[in-house]
């Protein structure tokens, strides 16, 4: 028994020096394809990048050193960067709560054993599979077109209509339910959430004469609030740079009307269409800042409404 | 054994390498990258001009590719910037100075007369290529813009056919017409105020132009704000069509979708490439004109070589065969417009027939009229082009007022100029 211990405590120690411990190298070799990757794909790309947006470049010819000029236009001197900020910060704070409610939401319906809960919960995370994909955004672009579906059904109801995608007051609304759609990546980190609730905390809370809306206040939100913020820092910082959706829906314009002019369209049409990469570069610092800053607004927010089990407050 | 994850990953970065590295012609053929943006009709018959320069030229394959005019500068733009443009490709007038600028065009001025023949082109379009010494490419045909219009609509309505020398009071009337006519079910004409190219028009009928010889915008706030202030009254009296039904261009222009009995197009050859859409109800017009008629005779677009080709010599055989040879004029037709090159547009002309002979009598009658084209658009050019749709859309959406948008427009339009002289 104990040569038997000592044996099998000894074994791994063996393997751990004998076989990997005395090549760091053959670790980095596996490693290579991914740091290369960091390196050449990310890391290069981001301080060239960030060089660039100091710069006038327009692609063809070598780029000349301009200070700070970019982005001080940005701020004072280009009425379609201000809209480009506001449509994108329109489709945040609409589409990010709306979704994540929408996740919440389903995700409670599905917490409860069922036997058909396997194939709805495959149902509701299929749309999110499908991510941002060009082809969904095409099919979205053609259920919100002039005479499309939604046109025939809000003449259903007496509201006659061009075509939401056409209309200034809708096109934004056509991107913010195509996100909202979407919900099923954060309804499945929600419903392990909410396997993780302790079932006794609602049942002494039954036993007290909570009804289900108290159940949800003073169990189910506190207990998921670190779920809750997790997939909201996630989504927030995914809808900031979402393109694909608008530039499919919009044509690549950003129209009608610059109210689907999102930063990302922005960016590329200031790098690709106008040639004027520098500025497009100081543009995607500024979206990194703003995300970062955003970001740490979050998480500074969370201190008063997020809980951790078993945290002593 | 050992030594195999070292040996596998080097095979991985190998592969990897070769992969991005790999292209180019085997067994000591050529291939050349031939880009064009417009119709599936358009891209058939280039196939087949195509395939008679293939059948010529053995040892010389052609990869032709088409795009839509849009996505065709989106990808053009990033091929241009990332060094791997097409061999040759189409070239339009607002694109020209952005890349003959940058020096990605290759100069085909030093072989005029040596693979490049110029001697039988209309001295008319060649304009547009020609830069001081330097060629950037060939014209491919001459166009005009027009005005396809419904006759049957139009009589229906009681409104006055369109003819040379009418003005644009005439056009407001009769396409208030239509559009009462049917109810608003058709209007009588598209909105025509975010579109730059009219705007053009409208200024060269006051004897101004976009641009200036020296690339500077050829025009003021104020010829901008009168501008879109026509297209708002067109708008509020009914005559053209709503903001909605214009942004929708999913399944082609309003007139294309039947929304309207009338609109403006840059190219003569619209017609018979849509024939079938319209059943034969239209037939082309000159633009309703203010003190002259204010159209130019225009290249239809350039076909140039990209500056960075690895086989000139072929890129340049492929220019010359696709405008000067009859076998590809034939190929063609007016495909493109009126063919640039004298012999071969005598030649076509003889046998047309429909939709084309329509074309060809357009040109015919207008022909006399036409002006020598403006100074080729400087660098930004492109940007404007999509800026003033952009500003224009504003307007259209009753989001504000044409003068100060016009004023907005303005400052943009001077700041990219600006932004864009060395």
């Amino acid at each position: 028994m104990t040569t038997a211990l000592t044996r099998s405590a000894a074994r791994p120690r063996r393997r751990r020096n004998g076989t990997y411990g005395d090549h760091p190298a053959t670790g980095y070799l596996f490693l290579s394809p991914w740091i290369l990757g960091a390196l050449l794909m990310f890391l290069g790309p981001m301080l060239a990048s960030l060089y660039l947006s100091f710069t006038d470049y327009d692609l063809f010819s070598s780029p000349t050193w301009i200070g700070l000029e970019n982005y001080e236009r940005m701020l004072t001197d280009d009425p379609r960067f201000g809209n480009s900020v506001w449509a994108t910060l329109k489709f945040v704070v609409f589409g990010v709560p709306i979704q994540l409610a929408a996740a919440l939401g389903v995700a409670l319906l599905l917490n409860r054993a069922s036997r058909m809960s396997g194939f709805y919960r495959s149902a509701f995370y299929a749309p999110s599979l499908l991510g941002g994909s060009v082809a969904l955004a095409l099919v979205w672009r053609s259920l919100f077109t002039a005479d499309g579906p939604a046109d025939q059904l809000s003449e259903l109801f007496g509201v006659p209509s061009r075509g939401w995608v056409n209309d200034p007051q809708l096109a934004l609304a056509v991107l913010v339910l195509l996100i909202v759609w979407q919900f099923g990546a954060p309804m499945v980190i929600f419903l392990a959430g909410l396997k993780q609730i302790p079932q006794e905390l609602y049942d002494a809370a039954s036993v007290d004469g909570a009804n289900a809306w108290q159940r949800f206040r003073a169990i189910t939100v506190p207990m998921l609030s670190p779920v809750i913020f997790f997939n909201l820092v996630l989504n927030t910082i995914n809808a900031f740079q979402v393109f694909n959706a608008a530039f499919i829906v919009s044509g690549g314009t950003g129209g009608p009307s610059d109210t689907t002019l999102f930063y990302t369209l922005y960016l590329w049409r200031k790098g690709f269409v106008e040639f004027n990469m520098g500025y497009a570069s100081a543009m995607a610092w500024v979206l990194l800042l703003g995300i970062a800053l955003v970001t740490g607004l979050i998480f500074r927010s969370a201190r008063s409404w997020v809980h951790y089990a078993g945290e002593k407050r | 054994m050992k030594k195999t994850p070292v040996a596998a990953t080097a095979l991985a970065l190998t592969l990897l390498a070769t992969a991005c590295g790999g292209s180019g012609g085997s067994d000591g053929e050529t291939t050349l990258r031939f880009a064009i943006w417009g119709s599936e009709e358009r891209y058939e018959v280039v196939q087949a001009a195509v395939q008679a320069f293939m059948d010529d030229n053995p040892g010389i394959q052609v990869e032709t590719t088409i795009a839509e005019y849009d996505p065709y500068w989106q990808r053009m733009n990033t091929e241009m910037a990332g060094g791997n443009a097409p061999d040759v490709f189409l070239m339009s007038d607002r694109h020209l100075r952005e890349y003959a600028g940058r020096n990605v065009v290759m100069d085909l001025a030093p072989h005029v007369g040596e693979g490049v023949r110029t001697d039988d082109i209309i001295p008319q379009v060649m304009g547009l290529g020609t830069d001081g010494d330097h060629l950037w490419g060939l014209p491919m045909s001459q166009i005009t813009i027009t005005m396809p219009y419904n006759p049957q609509l139009w009589e229906d309505a009681g409104a006055e056919a369109p003819e040379l020398g009418w003005t644009w009071d005439d056009y407001l009337e009769a396409a208030q017409l239509v559009s009462e006519h049917t109810d608003e079910e058709v209007y009588g004409a598209s909105d025509f105020g975010g579109i730059e190219s009219w705007f053009k028009v409208y200024l060269s009928q006051q004897g101004k132009s976009l641009y200036t010889e020296d690339g500077e915008l050829g025009y003021t706030a104020d010829d901008v704000a009168e501008w879109w202030e026509m297209a708002t009254e067109f708008r509020e009296a009914g005559a053209t069509t709503p903001a909605e039904v214009t942004n929708d261009t999913t399944a082609g222009s309003p007139m294309f979708q039947r929304h309207s009995a009338s609109e403006f197009t840059p190219d003569s050859t619209f017609g018979p490439d849509h024939g079938e859409q319209f059943d034969g109800d239209f037939a082309l017009a000159p633009l309703p004109q203010g003190d002259s008629l204010g159209l130019y005779a225009e290249p239809a677009m350039l076909i140039s070589a990209s500056a960075r080709t690895s086989h000139e010599e072929e890129s340049l055989a492929l220019i010359d065969y696709v405008v000067n040879e009859p076998a590809a004029a034939e190929a063609l037709g007016m495909a493109f417009g009126l063919p640039a090159n004298q012999t071969n547009r005598e030649h076509i002309s003889a046998d047309l027939e429909g939709a084309w002979q329509q074309v060809y009598e357009y040109e015919e009658l207008v022909g006399p009229e036409l002006k020598e084209g403006p100074p080729a658009p400087p660098q930004g050019a492109s940007a404007l082009f999509d800026l003033f749709t952009a500003y224009y859309e504003d307007v259209m959406f009753d989001r504000a007022d044409p003068e100060e948008q016009a004023r907005a427009f303005y400052a943009e339009a001077e700041q990219v100029i600006a932004d864009n002289q060395d």
